[in-house]
């Protein structure tokens, strides 16, 4: 076979690009299950166990609690994005001058590391002196005793996590209203559509897929969450906020059983690629559109 | 696309001076011989005569003139410093030197991660080293004949009281029973004529504490969490008695509702504020609580662990308490040994363990620990515990997993109002698997 | 006023009150800390909470240097770990970018399909297997790894997103320049490049923000002397002696001041690449 000119030009381009990925991410990757195959831990020669660290964990009732505390976390961090997401595009379509200082402030928390997120947040709820119980109260409600037990602290790492990143739904989804022709849902007006018919009628369904599309991208980042609850609550209190990235740092990094954290690794992995590969094969698709 | 007014000039100048500051900043500093600690910032506050410590003796300036090197500190907070240990324990080359090893890590895993220091000591003998040291704590980081620590604060756990508030609540004296603890805490949580809410009694309550707090009080009901031959126990009678009793004080809000999120500091600072009556500290503690800058100067009472009345005799009718303490080692990756072995030997002197015990640190000789009883009560307290307790729990390689499923279950039970006998013995069979 | 006008008045104040809601739930977090970090030490915890203190002071700053002694190296290290990814993602991605946009040859798609699986990984997955790696290379508590495997979660959607930048600059342009003598690599680098510099910037500054903000490798990776800015805040946050909140808001004023502004200077490009990224890449 005759390589072409071309063909060693484009390998000439990729090359520092896969071998990067080759060596940060794709040889990783394959360690990965070696070392959920053996006992090792850091300072001591590994042995292998075969699938014993796969048995214990899947035993474990902490992985177990872990998996559906992430699953129902996803759930409720990616719904709120969505649904603030959506709110926040809606008003914006409202015509406001200065509409690109509005955008740029919106921005803004997207920037911000999560570390900083927990500092600020944890400040602001400060169950007896923070700023957010300070308003609660002043308009009569009960104070809210924030980060004292299971539901208030999952509560603040939820509310941490949506702050950060609503800007993106916000902006895929502006995208997506500002893209429906005019004309549809002037139709439908004149047609009597209240607003609210016009936006579940109309508006909705035409921006559905984008909905999808962010919904999917969310729930795939949303599951590796880390930073966030590490830093905030560590899991606690009891384990009411252990998600499966905490989980398998204790077992690596606190517990020194970098087998079973390896285990949970691919565990995590494959719910990962299962759950992207629809946004895997239409990216796909979108890059190389002669295959379709 | 849309164009905007970023050109490719001004992005070329941005390049170019990103690598230009880089390159400014990467440029090796000028290098000057230094040692690199790896502790908690209250060890360095006590070290350097600063913190709750300000104005004390700074001990580390003598050995910096003295050995022309400068003592750097690498600050890590409790778990991430157990988990430092393990990180950096196995590797051949680190930046840091010298590091703080809790009680709990003095397992076996001790000697793959840390350098003896027998030969150092030989070479260079400490003062009073080993006959003037605590001879449970000495033992404790020996494996196959080899010293891995020179202890460093030590200290044990025992009540404190804030005798102003009791005076006003008509109490006089810490609890003797533990049910004392309920009744004390019951008679002084109030609120005050402005709002502010004053708590009867505080206890640490961050997975990472439990251990130390509920060891303490299964002690004074007469039982233990583990025996120390590794006897599983946590799921007795002492042990329910203890947590019901966390439970009694959770729910009826004789504790802050964030008992969960309290640690030391969190503790600490309730009680300088006057917002606690009694609370659960260590016998070092004489200087952070009664200082000029905090509402209780003066008032903070160190006083003895209870103990249920059947067990009291004659000889003794207080608890056993817990006793904590810290040691100072050398990590194998280290580059400069011989420097870190003497700075351990300077630290260890009769009169550096003076200066620290003064500036808040517990001392592990007997001859510091009599100085210091004969001014501060609270060290003739730790005097007692010393003779008669021992560490919350014996220590073995799964020792941070031991210690994050106990504070995960009692935080469970507390918060949660689980049942306490049915979660305990499902502790107990996680506990046996970690310590077959 | 008549019936109309009223109606458009209420409809106005309506409208600009939802917005008023928005920006305070976008911006008011990082307004009040940014302000509180100004507050006097004692001030910090004052009840009811204002967004002035009685007076402004730099005080909390001052502060700093006593407690985390080692923040301004950390500020470095982060700001090394952020320019170096950066740099490095930008050479490899744009080269490979240009591949995906400008040939088309059948194995290609084999590195393709392999960019668009690795955005989707996990970083913590490959911090196990890294981490003995790291320290068999003795690469552990320096920079190197971080920049490395930053480089490595970054080039994905960088890539992707430079093709989609690409895609939009008509080839004929390119074209062009060749007659004059370029190979199509180089007309690429003199006529296409230029004409996405907004696009680069967003890429730039995406790319940068990650990095800037990383935490979890640098909470593995290193320990003392490669530690980052978001490690010592984690530090200082979790102090066991109690969290010293002026200089721990000063702290993240200073760590989140600069990205703020970077991403507010190019939003209208990130608004761009972040469409761009999901419904085109």
């Amino acid at each position: 076979m005759r390589i072409s000119r071309t063909s060693i030009k484009a390998l000439l381009l990729l090359a520092p690009i896969l071998i990067i990925l080759c060596f940060f991410i794709v040889v990783p990757a394959f360690q990965l299950i070696w070392i959920s195959l053996t006992n090792l831990s850091p300072g001591r020669p590994a042995e292998f166990v075969g699938l014993d660290n796969y048995i214990y964990v899947l035993s474990d009732p902490a992985f177990i609690a872990a998996l559906l505390r992430n699953v129902a976390f996803v759930l409720v961090v990616v719904t709120l994005e969505v649904g603030v997401g959506f709110a926040i595009a809606l008003v914006l379509q409202m015509k406001f001058p200065l509409r690109s200082l509005w955008f740029a402030i919106i921005l803004a928390p997207f920037a911000v590391s999560p570390i900083v997120a927990v500092v600020m947040w944890k400040y602001m709820l400060d169950p007896t002196f923070g700023v957010v119980n300070y308003a609660i109260s002043s308009v009569g409600l009960p104070r809210v005793p924030w980060m004292t037990d299971g539901p208030t602290s999952m509560a603040v790492i939820i509310i941490v996590a949506v702050w950060k990143e609503f800007a993106f739904t916000t902006i895929i989804l502006f995208a997506a209203l500002t893209s429906i022709p005019k004309e549809l849902y002037e139709a439908s007006r004149v047609d009597g559509a209240t607003p609210w018919q016009n936006l579940v009628l109309v508006k909705i369904p035409l921006i559905a897929p984008a909905i999808a599309i962010v919904l999917l991208f969310r729930i795939i980042f949303t599951l590796r969450e880390f930073g966030v609850p590490w830093t905030l609550t560590g899991g606690g209190p009891g384990t009411a906020t252990e998600i499966l990235s905490i989980y398998l740092y204790k077992q690596a990094f606190r517990y020194s059983d970098f087998g079973a954290g390896a285990a949970i690794g691919w565990i995590m992995l494959a719910v990962t690629v299962l759950l992207s590969s629809f946004l895997i094969r239409r990216t796909y698709r979108g890059m190389f559109p002669e295959d379709r | 696309m849309r164009h905007s007014k970023i050109t490719t000039r001004g992005l070329r100048l941005a390049c170019a001076t990103a690598i230009a500051t880089v390159l400014a900043i990467s440029s090796p500093l000028a290098q000057e011989k230094s040692l690199l600690v790896i502790g908690g910032q209250g060890q360095f506050d006590n070290m350097r005569g600063q913190g709750t410590a300000v104005g004390g003796a700074d001990i580390l300036t003598p050995f910096e003139a003295e050995h022309g090197a400068k003592v750097n500190w690498s600050v890590a907070t409790n778990p991430q410093l157990q988990e430092s240990l393990q990180r950096l324990g196995p590797l051949s080359s680190t930046a840091e030197d010298v590091i703080f090893v809790h009680q709990f890590d003095t397992n076996s895993r001790l000697p793959d991660y840390l350098e003896p220091l027998d030969s150092y000591i030989t070479a260079s003998p400490i003062d009073g080293f080993p006959d003037d040291w605590a001879p449970g704590v000495l033992a404790a980081s020996v494996f196959d004949d080899q010293r891995y620590l020179v202890p460093f604060r030590c200290g044990a756990m025992t009540l404190w009281y804030n005798d102003e508030l009791f005076a006003e609540r008509g109490l006089s004296e810490g609890p003797k029973v533990p049910e004392d603890i309920y009744e004390i805490a019951k008679a002084a949580t109030f609120t005050r004529a402005n709002g502010e809410q004053v708590f009867g009694a505080a206890f640490r309550g961050t997975s990472w504490s439990i251990t130390e707090d509920l060891a303490a009080l299964a002690r004074a009901y007469g039982g233990d969490l583990v025996q120390p031959d590794g006897t599983v126990t946590v799921n007795h009678e002492p042990v329910v008695n203890a947590v019901n009793l966390l439970k009694r004080l959770y729910k009826e809000g004789l504790m802050p509702p964030n008992w969960a999120t309290l640690d030391q500091s969190g503790v600490n600072q309730l009680f300088k504020d006057g917002r606690v009556a009694l609370t659960l500290g260590g016998t070092n503690y004489n200087k952070t609580f009664n200082d000029g800058s905090s509402v209780v100067d003066g008032h903070a009472v160190a006083t003895r662990w209870p103990l249920v009345a059947e067990l009291q005799t004659p000889e003794r009718n207080y608890g056993a308490g817990t006793v904590f303490y810290w040691g100072l080692g050398i990590l194998k990756g280290s580059q400069n040994k011989q420097l870190a072995a003497d700075l351990i030997g300077h630290i260890s002197t009769p009169q550096a363990v003076h200066d620290l015990a003064v500036n808040g640190s517990g001392p592990c000789t007997a001859s510091e620990l009599a100085i210091a009883a004969q001014s501060d009560p609270a060290m003739a307290i730790q005097a007692e515990i010393f003779s008669v307790s021992s560490s919350p729990l014996p220590v073995n390689e799964n020792i941070n997993q031991i210690r994050d499923v106990l504070g995960e279950t009692i935080q469970n039970i507390v918060v949660n109002d689980l049942d306490t006998q049915a979660e305990l013995d499902g502790l107990a069979r996680r506990f046996e698997r970690l310590y077959s | 006023m008549t019936a109309y006008q009223f109606r458009q008045f209420g409809i106005g104040a309506v409208k600009w009150m939802l917005l008023g809601l928005v920006l305070l739930w976008a911006a008011f977090p990082i307004i009040f800390m940014v302000m509180s970090s100004f507050k006097p030490a004692a001030e910090i915890w004052a009840y009811p909470p204002g967004l002035w203190g009685s007076h402004f002071t730099f005080g909390n700053y001052e502060e700093i240097g006593r407690y985390s002694p080692t923040y301004f190296r950390d500020l470095g290290n982060s700001l090394q770990v952020t320019v170096g990814g950066v740099v490095l993602t930008l050479l490899t991605s744009i080269g490979a970018a240009f591949v995906f946009s400008r040939i088309r040859t059948g194995w290609l798609k084999l590195p393709g399909l392999l960019i668009i699986v690795i955005r989707m990984f996990p970083p913590i997955v490959v911090v196990i297997p890294l981490f003995p790696l790291m320290s068999a290379l003795g690469l552990l508590d320096t920079v190197t790894p971080l920049v490395l495997a930053g480089t490595a979660f970054s080039v994905s959607i960088a890539t992707m997103l430079l093709k989609a930048f690409i895609d939009d600059i008509p080839i004929e342009l390119e074209q062009a320049a060749m007659i004059d003598g370029c190979n199509q690599f180089q007309a690429f680098i003199r006529i296409t490049l230029p004409l996405i510099a907004p696009g680069i910037a967003a890429v730039v500054v995406f790319v940068a923000v990650g990095l800037w903000n990383e935490y979890l490798f640098a909470l593995i990776f290193t320990s003392t002397e490669a530690r980052t800015a978001p490690v010592t805040i984690a530090i200082a946050v979790s102090n066991p002696d109690g969290a010293r909140w002026g200089q721990l808001l000063a702290m993240s004023t200073i760590h989140l001041v600069p990205v703020v502004i970077l991403v507010m200077a190019v939003h209208r490009q990130l608004v761009q690449g972040m469409t761009t990224g999901a419904v085109k890449g």
